[in-house]
């Protein structure tokens, strides 16, 4: 479902069509600007540059997008670590990459039995490694899901308002956004499951 | 509108995940790249268009004329001299992995049928023979590599587009987009291989090479050469340079060729030299060269220096024999930003290669030496501090811009005098400081908590 959702997008989005285009800046940008941002340690003027090269870049080769093989945002992570690293090289610098994240097993654990339990601590929500899991798993997720996600907990809009902005029933929203919400948690779950212990490292 | 239940405790938490996740801000700063991109996807529907009508024509009339087709391929066959009485082979061309979409000749230099038949997308897979003038694009995520018929081999990276043609002059590569590295073959007299992109010419005697091209933000073309091997010459708005061995050439559409070093350090002196020279005028003083000190954790440190080449024989040298107390993993630049080929010789001297460059009789040249691993530059000051002091001029009063590059925790105690310039990197502190050299004088100083 989620794989079909975005192979249409990207078979819109090689036939130029500007209103997919439009449509996959607003969603995509924004993460790709703040995983840019952290995983390569860039300033925030050397990221937004990054991010153009990488979505102009993405005009021209969304053509070799293969949906069968992962997520659009996996790819796109991929196109801009090329356009990072030949930033930097331009400026005779090394990419200074930072692992995504520096779990455990036993954080996970605990990660997982809070989120159904207790409130989550504000010095864990501002943990770098933590919102860049948070936001891949999101972006992994079909993007009607990830968009009625959105609405509902970052905009704080009600089932009714979600359903007149997507054109759907309240009923559907709602179930829309059950599901949305088990996908979410079964991909933040691998995430935090498969990430490793690790220390900072340089990559040149 | 209906009741909605009371959120759980995972929803109340999702919440705080997707807004932590999630900065409003982001979203502003991220639409100021949209206007790019459609203006890109314009650029490509445009240029699709063009394509297509190009394409269309020749196609009809293949059709209609295919008895006087085969008149003009028998006709070619004929009058062209083939490659093996050229004495050059035909290129060849494989997909390493990925996708390379191949489009025929439309310049009339190859055989229109031969040029056909390799046309379409290329799997990874085999060498095939390419016939001059086809064009490639090597697709995301691909690469492609190539045997020209001189013999040189290309390696094309992904999202490269590219045509290669052939005439008396040699083979040569027009890359409008993305790179090619080069190991090229030693050419024939009177032949190059030349790699021609938006904005630049770039002729090759036989080396190895990169060729990048960029767009700029400004929408200026960029093309970036980088040496490993050999000499190489970068030609733009009519103006040339020769790059040396790690020596990086960068020409911008519409304005003349720059040189710089691919090793970031060299750049850096070479920029604090200029400096200097300004900062000894301003003071009325003579300069002498920088110095880097880049200190390690462990009380080590990397420095880079200036040494002169002087050559007092009457007759141009090409090697040169430096005395230097730690010449094992030592490297020596060139002031044009090039690396030279050292080789210790065991007795604390290292050998100097100026083969490419020899030196005149009589000319002195200054050179950029690295000493990797310098010990003893530090002597112990009482709790844990660490007191630098190792510069003694040798002539008259002269200004020296030192920088000092520290781990960025380290804790400056005391410097002097005060640096003229401070900057931070991701790892270092980078302090750098105008040193006033004398004879008999100590300086700077730098105190140092580890």
């Amino acid at each position: 479902m989620e794989r079909a959702e975005e192979a249409e997008l990207a078979r819109r989005l090689v036939r130029m069509d500007e209103a997919a285009w439009t449509r996959f800046c607003r969603d995509y940008a924004p993460s790709l600007l703040r995983y840019v941002r952290w995983q390569f340690a860039l300033g925030e003027d050397e990221a937004q540059d990054v991010l153009q090269r990488t979505l102009v870049r993405c005009v021209r080769a969304i053509a070799s997008y293969d949906a069968t093989r992962g997520a659009l945002f996996t790819w796109l992570k991929a196109v801009a670590r090329n356009e990072a690293l030949s930033l930097l090289r331009a400026q005779g610098r090394g990419l200074r990459e930072i692992p995504a994240s520096s779990f455990g097993e036993e954080f996970a654990e605990k990660m997982l039995e809070t989120l159904d339990q207790g409130a989550l601590a504000s010095e864990l929500l501002a943990r770098r490694d933590l919102q860049l899991a948070v936001q891949d798993a999101l972006m992994e997720l079909a993007p009607r899901w990830r968009e009625a996600l959105l609405l509902k907990y970052v905009e704080e809009l009600r089932v009714a308002q979600i359903a007149a902005r997507l054109g759907e029933s309240e009923s559907a929203v709602a179930s829309l956004l059950a599901r949305a919400r088990e996908a979410f948690r079964r991909i933040f779950e691998t995430r935090l499951r498969e990430a490793e212990n690790g220390e900072e490292v340089k990559a040149r | 509108m209906k009741h909605e239940t009371p959120p759980t405790p995972f929803e109340q938490n999702l919440a705080r995940l997707l807004k932590a996740a999630a900065a409003p801000e982001d979203r502003t700063a991220a639409a100021g790249a949209l206007e790019a991109v459609l203006a890109e996807v314009r650029l490509v529907k445009e240029e699709t268009r063009a394509e297509q009508e190009a394409a269309r024509p020749p196609r009809r009339f293949w059709w209609w004329l295919s008895p006087a087709l085969a008149a003009a391929v028998m006709m070619v066959v004929l009058l062209a001299r083939p490659w093996w009485m050229n004495g050059a082979a035909p290129n060849q061309a494989r997909a390493v992995y990925g996708l390379v979409s191949v489009q025929p000749d439309r310049t009339g230099q190859g055989s229109p049928a031969a040029s056909h038949a390799t046309a379409g997308d290329w799997l990874a897979g085999q060498w095939r023979p390419l016939t001059s003038g086809s064009r490639l694009e090597v697709a995301a995520g691909s690469q492609a590599e190539f045997i020209l018929g001189d013999q040189s081999r290309l390696l094309a990276w992904p999202r490269t587009a590219m045509q290669l043609e052939r005439s008396r002059q040699g083979e040569l590569v027009r890359l409008s987009q993305g790179g090619v590295s080069i190991e090229a073959a030693k050419q024939r007299p009177g032949r190059k291989l030349r790699v021609e992109t938006p904005g630049a010419l770039v002729s090759v005697l036989g080396t190895r090479l990169d060729v990048h091209v960029g767009r700029k933000p400004d929408g200026r073309t960029q093309t970036r050469v980088s040496v490993s091997e050999g000499l190489v010459d970068l030609t733009a708005s009519g103006q040339s340079v020769k790059l040396p061995r790690g020596a990086e050439g960068i020409a911008e559409e519409g304005s003349p060729p720059r040189r710089r070093s691919l090793t970031p350090e060299v750049n850096e002196m070479l920029r604090l030299d200029a400096l200097g020279r300004v900062e000894a005028a301003r003071r009325q003083l003579a300069a002498d060269y920088p110095l880097i000190v880049n200190f390690r954790e462990d009380g080590a440190a990397a420095v880079w220096t200036v040494v002169t080449l002087r050559n007092p024989a009457r007759q141009a040298v090409d090697s040169y024999a430096l005395a230097c107390r730690a010449p094992a993993a030592a490297r020596l630049f060139s002031w044009d930003g090039g690396e030279l080929t050292v080789r210790p010789t065991g007795d604390q001297t290292l050998m100097i290669d100026l083969a490419h460059a020899p030196l005149a009789p009589g000319e002195t040249r200054p050179a950029i030496l690295l000493l990797p691993e310098v010990r003893g530059l530090f002597g112990e000051k009482g709790a844990g501090g660490f007191s630098f002091s190792a510069l003694q001029g040798e002539g008259g009063p002269a200004l020296a811009l030192v920088q000092f590059r520290l781990p960025e925790a380290a804790e400056v105690q005391a410097l002097d005098p005060p640096p003229l310039e401070t900057r931070r990197t991701l790892s270092r502190l980078i302090l750098t400081v105008p040193a006033r050299l004398a004879p008999g004088a100590l300086a700077p100083k730098l105190g140092l908590r580890p």
